[in-house]
């Protein structure tokens, strides 16, 4: 993972720290975002029933998103390794599909803040109906990063046949 | 489980990195003995949108026994086109695909994608390989053969073996 984003990462983080604690649901996420510094929400219409997006969701998350990434990082001064976990959830009602993506840092991360149990919120996506067969997509993230995850979602919301996003490069 | 695997070095340790490299006869990697008759057949496309950088393919085949431990069968660099190579048909197999990305401005990484295979006799298997944009997907068909239909297999990692 490149520094800069682990930067930007850390701070929109801290952003969410601002009110003494990190989202433990993904409600709580949705309600946050949008107020915190670097949070966006960013809304597009895709040509799908939520049903299949939903599907799509459901084949590709387990695929791409269920990973454990390691980054070692070394300077004239320190040796780091960072162990983070990647778990992905999918939920499909009758009326919306959503994707919860959370990061559970299992090695050189000091986690000052409660922990929900799949780890922090990251990105949650939700795709919901707007009639003939159409849908609106709904992505809850940081405003910098995660270009190539970004891409990826996009495209599997679209039914795209995208593969799964290289997040060591994300 | 993928694992990924995101370097941040100083170029003295690349330097090391390149002279263990060059050593590899030393490392644990031996490159798979392909003696049986050919059933999967891999097409890999690789592009690593810059100059600066590279990305090597490769995939890493397991023997998967009873039990659902695994041994080490050897390795098969995809660095042509495409591939042939014989998996034993009738157990299954783990084969575990790998990005290795190195760049001269940009951190090495290593990406991994597994799933288990069974191959049957009568079929042959496809395999199609890319990684472009730092998107990858590894998508297997099984085919029948003679009339050629195909039908796309389900990745299924470790987790989904049962012991026998």
């Amino acid at each position: 993972m490149r520094s800069p984003l682990l930067f930007f990462i850390a701070i929109f983080s801290t952003v969410l720290y601002g009110c003494g604690h990190m989202p433990q649901t993904a409600d709580e996420f949705r309600t946050e975002v949008p107020d915190a510094f670097m949070g966006e929400v960013e809304k597009f219409e895709v040509s799908r029933a939520f049903s299949d997006i939903g599907r799509s969701f459901e084949k590709m998350a387990p695929k791409c998103l269920d990973v454990r990434i390691k980054t070692t990082s070394q300077t004239n001064m320190s040796y780091q390794v960072i162990v983070t976990k990647w778990n992905p959830t999918v939920k499909i009602s009758d009326q919306k599909a959503e994707l919860h993506i959370q990061q559970l840092y299992e090695k050189g991360v000091l986690n000052v803040y409660e922990v929900p149990e799949k780890g922090y919120y990251m990105m949650v996506v939700d795709a919901t109906p707007l009639g003939n067969n159409r849908s609106q997509v709904t992505m809850y993230r940081a405003s910098v990063g995660n270009e190539v995850l970004i891409k990826a979602i996009k495209g599997w919301a679209a039914g795209e046949k995208i593969g799964c996003p290289d997040l060591a490069k994300s | 489980m993928k694992v990924i695997v995101s370097y941040m070095t100083r170029p003295y340790f690349i330097v090391l990195l390149l002279m263990i490299g060059s050593l590899a006869g030393c490392s644990g990697m031996k490159t798979y003995s392909n003696d049986l008759d050919n059933n999967l057949h891999i097409t890999a496309e690789t592009d690593s949108g810059s100059v600066f950088s590279k990305i090597r393919t490769a995939v890493d085949i397991y023997k998967v026994n009873p039990d659902c431990t695994t041994e080490y069968d050897g390795t098969v660099q995809l660095d042509s086109p495409s591939v042939d190579i014989g998996i034993p048909s009738g157990r299954s197999s783990y084969l575990v695909f790998v990005f290795d990305s190195s760049g001269l401005f940009s951190a090495n990484s290593s990406t991994m994608y597994d799933t288990l295979l069974r191959p049957r006799a009568g079929y042959r298997y496809d395999a199609s390989v890319s990684y472009k944009e730092d998107i990858y997907n590894v998508v297997i068909k099984e085919v029948t053969k003679g009339n050629m239909k195909s039908r796309e297999l389900d990745t299924k990692g470790m987790s989904a073996c049962r012991p026998v």
